[in-house]
């Protein structure tokens, strides 16, 4: 057989190739010097971000809207040091990414050599599997395996280490050496125990209200359709994490909008009222669970997830079914019955009920405030536009305003909760979707955490439109400090530069705008405008996001608004929905 | 609460990172281990560890290694 010589980092390339890798978010360095002598003569699209920070957001961004790996790469050092934010933010929120560094040659670790940092140590806690490439002969099993392992069962991100020496080694391989090369194709778990499956049937047969939580799992797995195709076939309301925003269409009559520290006050309700929770692909996390002796007091659990790690580690379950959600939805069997119909209809038209009384803050279209910007963004972004956000206020109101109508359209930071990710994000996902609007949605605090993308943007020609919601504060910090720390603000005024000249300086158009009218005309301007955008709004500088749970409470103590904020036909609808609230029997 | 001792016998893959991995669940809340005893067998291996902590948070200690891909078992001896 012929035999062919290449070298080691033309090898890694042509692997990533082979597993179908289209676009690497990536940023140049020393040691990974042998790699970037082949990227020019790639398939893949190398993206130079200006950041690693931002090539491991863009890398996740990739992976939430495709659903594949996404894939970052840095130098040694302080390129993989840089990139650590971004792989903990895809560990938090379970999503696949292989993260490749460059490390200094074998013979120098160890020698504290220029450049040289302990990447597999620093990332051990925060990826499924490091791996360090030690010979190249190592690099398709390494590569697949990492592969495999980003995808498989909960997803999440692998780091692989590879020293210089390795990159710039040669190898001898036959020249049919590609065909072993195969994309890892993964069965759904089901490693379900028919006991705790019988009897998660027969707790749901006998709810009297069930409640549906779906979180990110359901996104995770691919399985939106078949728990929609489920909860109306078995008449369950079902509420969302903000993670598993996108699992209904908002407008889906069984559908709650989502719980938590600033989830709907019907949602949070629902679950302290539901006497069944099934627990779908979430984690009960904090932000959700508040006081865990609190949490939906009147319910048994039942919990199908993927990870058995996540059996009972903070809430309880009477069932815990542990499968990928596709394997669930195969095997569950319908219970809805004569017994339970009316029941179920019942405690459907409680929580309607529930929704009309407790409905979201209207946007009152005077004041110019996010809630008011963000309803004009979502009237007029087309339907299938991707949004990011950042972290904080806005974050929660985008989550709260913005209805995306497809899944895996709504990219947030949950877990982590990291500012700066929005914007790389939005680069991430315009790179897998260069049809499809995409919208940064970020405050002013996190675009400049990562303000450096900009360029990156002009280099690539990516037309993603980014909105600044600029309140001049680290608008979330400084409501705590309001509510929590007696209006004490400390460190989260923002003197802001002049965001419109210095986008206009990495060559971007750019409007500032501090009413609703100018800015619905600026959305229209965005988008009129074929490339990337920057809409700077002065929004009101001290609001509020609500609904809110405070930190050591439970769901049953959501703050809702003061009654003085509602508008008159709100005020009036919510004195209907009480009566038809009270004559609605859940018991 | 007081704190119990525990002694866990790990199956685990032979692999570099995997006693880090262990050990960062134990790490990660200030605690020590008292002992700690590894032998390979090929591609797998066993690390027992002794460790004192009180139930609840040694449950959650053991959520935590669950979701560690080279931990096979952990058995509370």
């Amino acid at each position: 057989m012929l035999k062919l010589k290449l070298k080691g980092a033309r090898y890694i390339i042509r692997i990533l190739e082979l597993l179908e890798f289209k676009d690497i978010f990536a940023y140049p360095g020393g040691a990974i010097l042998p790699i970037y002598d082949e990227i020019p003569f790639s398939k893949m699209r190398h993206i130079l971000v200006r950041h690693e920070q931002a090539a491991a957001f863009a890398a996740e961004g990739y992976a939430r809207v495709t659903g594949k790996p996404g894939i970052c790469l840095a130098t040694s050092g302080p390129g993989a040091t840089n990139l650590v934010t971004g792989i903990a933010d895809a560990w938090a929120d379970s999503i696949p990414m292989i993260a490749i560094t460059g490390q200094v040659r074998q013979e120098l670790i160890g020698t504290d050599a220029f450049q040289e940092t302990d990447t597999t140590g620093i990332c051990t806690p925060i990826t499924k599997k490091t791996f360090i490439i030690k010979n190249i002969k190592d690099a398709p099993k390494i590569l697949v395996e990492a592969y495999r392992i980003s995808i498989t069962g909960r997803p999440g991100p692998v780091l692989i280490d590879i020293p210089r020496d390795v990159q710039g080694a040669d190898i001898e391989l036959d020249e049919n050496w590609e065909k072993a090369i195969k994309i890892p194709v993964v069965a759904p778990l089901d490693n379900i125990d028919n006991k705790e499956f019988d009897k998660a049937v027969e707790l749901l047969k006998k709810a009297k209200k069930p409640l549906i939580i779906a979180g990110h799992g359901v996104l995770l797995s691919d399985t939106w359709q078949k728990l929609r195709n489920f909860v109306a076939a078995e008449h369950i309301p079902a509420v969302s994490t903000i993670l598993g925003i996108g699992v209904f269409e908002s407008s889906d009559p069984l559908y709650f909008s989502w719980l938590g520290m600033h989830g709907m006050k019907y949602a949070n309700d629902a679950v302290q009222e539901a006497d069944l929770i099934m627990a779908l692909g979430i984690r009960f996390d904090d932000r959700i669970t508040f006081k865990l002796d609190k949490f939906a007091p009147k319910a048994q659990v039942i919990h199908v997830d993927i990870d058995k790690s996540e059996s009972g580690k903070n809430v309880p379950a009477k069932a815990f079914i542990h499968c990928d959600l596709k394997v669930f939805f195969e095997k569950m069997p319908l219970t809805i019955s004569d017994s339970n119909r009316e029941q179920r209809t019942s405690w459907v038209n409680y929580m309607q009920a529930l929704k009309a009384k407790f409905p979201l803050k209207p946007a009152d279209g005077k004041k110019f405030d996010m809630v008011n910007a963000l309803s004009i963004l979502q009237q007029n972004i087309p339907a299938n536009a991707i949004v990011t956000t950042d972290v904080g206020q806005h974050q929660m109101w985008s989550a709260q305003y913005l209805q995306r109508v497809q899944p895996n359209h709504f990219l947030t930071s949950g877990g982590l909760g990291a500012m700066g990710f929005g914007f790389p994000a939005a680069i991430g996902a315009q790179a897998a979707h260069l049809d499809k609007q995409v919208w940064a949605v970020t405050g002013d605090g996190g675009f400049q955490m990562n303000i450096q993308e900009l360029i990156t943007l002009v280099q690539e020609n990516y037309p993603v439109k980014i909105l600044i919601l600029d309140n001049c504060y680290l608008g979330m910090v400084r409501q705590w400090q309001e509510q929590f720390y007696a209006k004490n603000y400390s460190g989260v005024d923002l003197f802001n530069p002049n965001f419109v000249k210095l986008v206009e300086a990495y060559h971007l158009p750019a409007v500032m705008v501090d009413n609703n009218h100018d800015f619905a005309g600026a959305i229209l301007q965005a988008q009129q405008h074929d490339g990337p955008f920057v809409i700077h709004a002065k929004v009101l500088k001290e609001e509020n996001v609500l609904p809110m749970v405070a930190p050591g409470t439970s769901l049953s103590d959501t703050i809702y608004y003061p009654e003085n904020e509602y508008l008159p036909e709100v005020k009036e609808t919510k004195s209907i929905v009480e009566k038809t609230l009270a004559s609605i029997n859940v018991n | 609460m007081t704190a119990i001792l525990h002694h866990w016998e790990i199956q685990c893959m032979h692999t570099p990172d995997v006693i880090d991995r262990i050990l960062m669940n134990i790490r990660k809340r200030g605690m020590l281990v008292n002992s700690l005893h590894y032998t390979s067998h090929g591609d797998t291996a066993t690390c027992i560890i002794e460790f004192e902590d009180e139930e609840a948070s040694a449950n959650r200690i053991h959520s935590n290694m669950l979701r560690v891909l080279d931990i096979v078992s952990i058995n509370r001896l």
